[in-house]
């Protein structure tokens, strides 16, 4: 059995380091976002957030003692646990700007829709893993798509459509990871394509509109943001200034885009816009290169890992880090639709962070088995 | 369960295939799908390092630039606009501090903004429709954007503002020149009227009152017509510029440079601290030296006055209206030009209502006190035009000057379409006549003829002249709305009449020129014109009023000349001879005016005219009373054009209204007229 020496040898310090990096990186953002927010208290929301790291730290520690092996077992406790949560979301949850994410538990807020994608990642991972036998049956990915759906339907209920977006990709990457025919996925596109001419063309022709036009152009405002600069448009407008006023090496304190208030939710969804505001390209390039190794770092946890699940949780996690990334950046510099979907780490969010932080807890689990097997690694066919 | 280490338990089944050869089967490789996720991520890593790269390093300076139009706020301030003065430095317009009562929407709590401006507006006593257009068009210009047509729309409403979704930092003027007692009633309720605030400006003051009122113009924020003149190009929406008059001719360099504050504000429009980052003082406006001798405009509006007495008294009871232009003869300088009726141009200062407006300029009891009849208003000259016959007689050789006609009261021309007879003013007659006298004792008869002769003359010599000595054309002085007026030729009636009757030019049309009557009409300032150009010998020149501009320091600081007077050739025998004929008029015995200027401190040399003008109302015809005259007739300075609307004979009413201007200009005390005069024309 081995004891706290071999922990502590076989931890993944790249990742570690990776992590620690962009948490650092993301709460001095953060001050700098919001030390003028509230008159006389700068500290207000770092604190918060320094709480919530504190909190995912021991966490992610525990996470990484535990045998992952652990959620298997549990693994219809965590999913049903995970759907009671988004769903209790909506008559209990706090609303706040007409969207109901939250529920208040007195001293903090918590964010049912961050929790249930950790648990989702567990509980799917393990089913699928359950059935390694099963590869190539439609059931299987059929059954974890409606897995994934009913807590994503929930969530998007909210609403929250970038949340149940991100829950619906980790959901494929698994599948992806389990080993789904490439003729899944191309079934999957045509019908997700068909799906969508269906809505926007034939639909509205039969006189019912199940997406509305406003909705449509909130979507895609970021091609054209100029077109709705006052509404829709406003939030991507100035977040491009401010992406773009950065320049190559930033404004620092002169960084007006954030302090004066022009950029919205400059602490949470748009916080890369204040990254590359303040410290300009170089800075936004060092964040970036941070996320790649880290998601480099999780992906070869997944080649490593001990057994399926292993991969399948290591290669979930890498692709969530890749996709809330992508999304986000791209929706402060006008390639991708504004969907609030924050940035990992870095985003001012407690229980995201939190959820976040276990997942590179899982991450270290997962590391540490790998190299701790008995067998070296373990996977069947080898 | 051990917590650290491997659960040795823990093995992926092994799959069953139903293959005995092969129980087990590979695993799809783990590897293979991370090397794909692994690609899938140097791309879209690219794909956001290229869009940080096109945005930061090569757009970056564009958004550092709109950051900062974000963040920075201009705000205006108004440059004290320049002083009108006299040519001697009496100021007729300058600036009173006034206190304005502005309105700033950000400080308006949502959904309070109607019902405070209805308030708000009962103090100020004015409609509350008006308030909400001051806002409207101070929003809107900031409210533009690019539609899909290409064409730039405003998204302003007026919901939008009560709404709060748009609104402002500035102060909005909704109410200019607010009494001091409404001001404190607002202070003492600032509590119940937030957003309010009083603003000091500067407001037009006129120390003379209703003096030059025509001539002054008044301001008023650029419309959207204005914006397009020529006149106004670089002013922009929100500008207060000088419209008609020297306020609108000279506005540039009597409005000075506008200065900026510069300040800092945050999304919502907040001032992050009161010191401005940066900006411009405001240069103060030029002083517009004007070619008006403050005591002679003052003299010459008297003399309105006294003549439409002198016409009251003389039973012509419907005269009510009219204007004097006095011209330096040698430079063209307005001295004076004056009208009546007249108003109070500080009516204009902070706004006019439209009641206001209608009842002043418009109703027609008022007599449009706003209409500069001087450049305006286009009258047959009558017998002042005599002039014009007697250097085109002249110089075309059509008389000689010792050719003699005779007068006995009436004219039948030689060849005639008709059987009208043309009286002379004198139904007795004048017996033989020579050009000076005609000219002296203004025979009507005299001028038939050579206003017959011109008719048969090859062209329109007569008009030619006319034309040539100023009618018929803006004389091109320094403000604007004058009137072209009109001397009659073959061509015109050609053009001008429906009926082929009409259209033709008869000896009776050229008789009917030469006494100044018929279709001919001009300005009071054109005839003064013409009496200048007879009086400096034979140069037209251009009136102006804008004499040059001055700085705050008294330095001068950009002369104003006018065009250049346009010579006319005459002979120096003719011109004598007119001047002459006009001296006599004023002095002889016989002269028209002498009974005014016979034993005046001054020679003056003058005509009198009486023109018969339609009048529309009485389906008839009533007498304006003009003078033209010069003085000193030896060595003429000044030109001095009277014209009294209804007045009457110009000797008896016209000629001592000029007598109270040239006793202005010589300062000379004669004393009212009240004898009775000589029943001339």
């Amino acid at each position: 059995m081995p004891g706290w020496r071999d922990y502590l040898r076989h931890l993944d310090y790249v990742l570690l380091l990776a992590t620690g990096a962009l948490v650092g990186y993301g709460t001095t953002m953060i001050y700098f976002a919001t030390r003028n927010d509230v008159a006389g208290e700068p500290l207000v929301y770092v604190r918060q957030q320094l709480i919530a790291m504190s909190v995912g730290l021991v966490a992610a520690v525990i996470v990484s003692l535990l045998d992952y092996e652990l959620y298997r077992r549990v693994q219809w406790l965590l999913y049903v646990l995970a759907v009671f949560m988004v769903v209790a979301v909506l008559p209990f949850g706090e609303e706040v700007n007409g969207a109901t994410r939250w529920i208040d538990l007195g001293v903090t807020r918590f964010q049912p829709s961050a929790a249930a994608l950790l648990l989702l990642a567990l509980s799917l991972g393990a089913f699928l893993s359950d059935r390694m036998e099963l590869l190539g049956c439609k059931r299987v990915t059929f059954f974890v798509l409606v897995m994934a759906a009913v807590p994503a339907f929930f969530v998007y209920r909210e609403p929250d459509f970038g949340s149940s977006m991100v829950i619906m990709a980790l959901a494929l990457t698994m599948l992806f990871f389990y080993g789904t025919p490439w003729t899944h996925f191309a079934a999957l596109a045509a019908l997700g394509v068909s799906a969508f001419v269906v809505a926007l063309k034939v639909l509205p022709l039969a006189g019912l509109e199940v997406i509305k036009q406003y909705q449509l152009d909130r979507l895609f405002v970021f091609v054209n943001p100029g077109a709705q600069a006052r509404a829709a448009g406003y939030n991507v407008i100035q977040s491009m200034i401010a992406v773009g006023s950065g320049a190559f090496s930033g404004r620092g304190d002169q960084a007006t885009q954030t302090t004066l208030h022009f950029l919205p939710e400059h602490h949470t969804d748009f916080i890369f816009a204040v990254v590359s505001e303040r410290s300009g390209f170089v800075g936004a390039a060092i964040l970036l290169v941070l996320y790649a190794v880290f998601i480099w770092r999780a992906l070869r946890i997944a080649v490593l890992a001990r057994d399926m699940y292993g991969s399948i949780l290591a290669g979930g996690v890498a692709v969530t880090v890749l996709f809330e990334v992508f999304v986000n950046t791209g929706m402060t510099i006008g390639i991708m639709p504004v969907t609030g979907i924050p940035l990992p780490f870095v985003s001012y969010g407690g229980t995201h962070m939190i959820a976040f932080l276990v997942f590179v807890g899982l991450l270290e689990a997962i590391h540490l088995r790998a190299r701790t097997a008995p067998e070296g690694r373990t996977r069947l066919g080898r | 369960m051990p917590l650290l280490g491997n659960d040795p338990a823990r093995r992926d089944r092994p799959i069953r295939t139903g293959r005995r050869d092969r129980p087990i089967i590979q695993l799809p490789s783990v590897a293979l799908r991370v090397a794909l996720v692994a690609a899938l991520a140097v791309v879209l890593f690219g794909v956001v390092f290229f869009r940080l790269w096109f945005l930061q390093i090569l757009s970056g300076q564009d958004f550092v630039a709109r950051a900062n139009d974000n963040r920075l706020r201009e705000v205006k301030i108004v440059a004290p606009r320049g002083n009108i003065v006299d040519r001697r430095g009496e100021v007729i317009v300058e600036n009173r501090p006034g206190l304005a009562v502005g309105l700033r929407l950000m400080d308006v709590p949502e959904g309070r903004l109607e019902d405070e401006i209805v308030r708000l507006a009962r103090v100020l006593k004015m409609r509350p429709a008006r308030i909400r257009k001051a806002i409207m068009d101070h929003l809107r210009p900031s409210t533009m954007e690019l539609g899909d047509d290409g064409e730039w729309h405003s998204y302003l409403t007026w919901d939008a503002v009560l709404e709060h979704e748009i609104t402002g930092l500035d102060v909005i003027i909704v109410r200019e020149d607010v009494s001091e007692r409404t001001v404190s009633y607002l202070k003492e309720r600032a509590l119940s009227f937030p957003g309010v605030e009083v603003r000091q400006n500067y407001l037009r003051a006129y120390p003379h009152g209703t003096m030059a009122a025509q001539l002054l113009g008044h301001l008023a924020d650029i419309s959207a017509e204005q914006l397009r003149e020529k006149h106004f190009k670089g002013y922009s929406a929100g500008d207060v510029v000088g419209v008609e008059g020297l306020e609108k001719t000279y506005d540039r360099w009597l409005r000075g440079r506008d200065g900026v504050a510069r300040i800092e504000v945050d999304a919502f429009s907040r001032p992050k601290q009161s010191d401005p980052v940066g900006g411009r003082l405001p240069e103060p406006g030029h002083t517009l030296v004007t070619t008006l001798d403050a005591k002679v405009q003052e003299a010459a509006e008297r003399a309105l006055r006294t003549g439409i007495s002198l016409a009251h008294r003389d039973g012509k009871v419907e005269a009510n209206g009219g204007a004097a232009v006095v011209l330096d003869a040698r430079n063209g300088d307005v001295l004076a030009m004056a009208n009546y009726p007249t108003y109070d141009p500080g009516v204009w200062v902070g706004g006019i209502s439209e009641k206001k407006y209608r009842r002043l300029f418009v109703q027609k009891g008022n007599n449009y006190p706003q209409l500069n009849r001087a450049i305006m208003e286009t009258k047959a000259v009558g017998s002042t035009f005599k002039v014009v016959d007697a250097v085109a007689g002249l110089e075309e050789g059509v008389i000689s000057p010792v050719e003699a006609f005779f007068c006995n009261g009436s004219y039948k021309p030689p060849v005639a379409t008709d059987k009208t007879v043309f009286g002379c003013w004198s139904s007795a007659g004048h017996g033989s006549l020579s050009l000076v006298d005609a000219i002296t004792q203004s025979c009507d008869v005299y001028f038939y003829n050579v206003g017959y002769r011109f008719y048969a003359a090859k062209g329109s010599p007569l008009q030619e002249w006319a034309k040539r000595l100023g009618m018929g054309r803006p004389t091109g002085i320094d403000i604007e709305g004058e009137a072209a007026g009109r001397v009659p030729t073959p061509e015109w009636r050609q053009k001008y009449f429906r009926s082929e009757v009409d259209k033709l030019w008869t000896p009776g049309n050229s008789i009917n020129l030469s006494i100044g009557q018929g279709d001919l009409e001009a300005t009071p300032l054109q005839l003064a014109v013409t009496y200048a150009a007879i009086a400096n010998g034979g140069r037209v020149v251009t009136p102006h009023l804008g004499l040059r501009i001055v700085d705050a320091a008294g330095q001068t600081v950009r002369d104003l000349h006018p065009a250049k007077a346009r010579k006319v050739d005459i002979a120096p025998s003719t011109l004598d001879l007119v001047r002459q004929g006009l001296y006599k008029a004023a002095n002889s015995p016989t002269g028209t005016s002498a009974h005014v200027f016979a034993l005046y401190g001054q020679p003056v040399a003058g005509k009198t005219g009486t023109a018969e003008v339609y009048d529309a109302t009485r389906s008839g015809y009533v007498d304006y009373a003009w003078y033209a005259s010069y003085a000193p007739a030896h060595d003429p300075r000044y030109v001095v054009v009277v014209m009294i609307e209804k007045g009457g004979h110009g000797g008896t009413v016209a000629a001592p209204a000029a007598r109270v201007i040239y006793d202005a200009l010589f300062h000379l005390h004669s004393g009212e007229l009240t004898t009775g005069s000589a029943r001339t024309d």
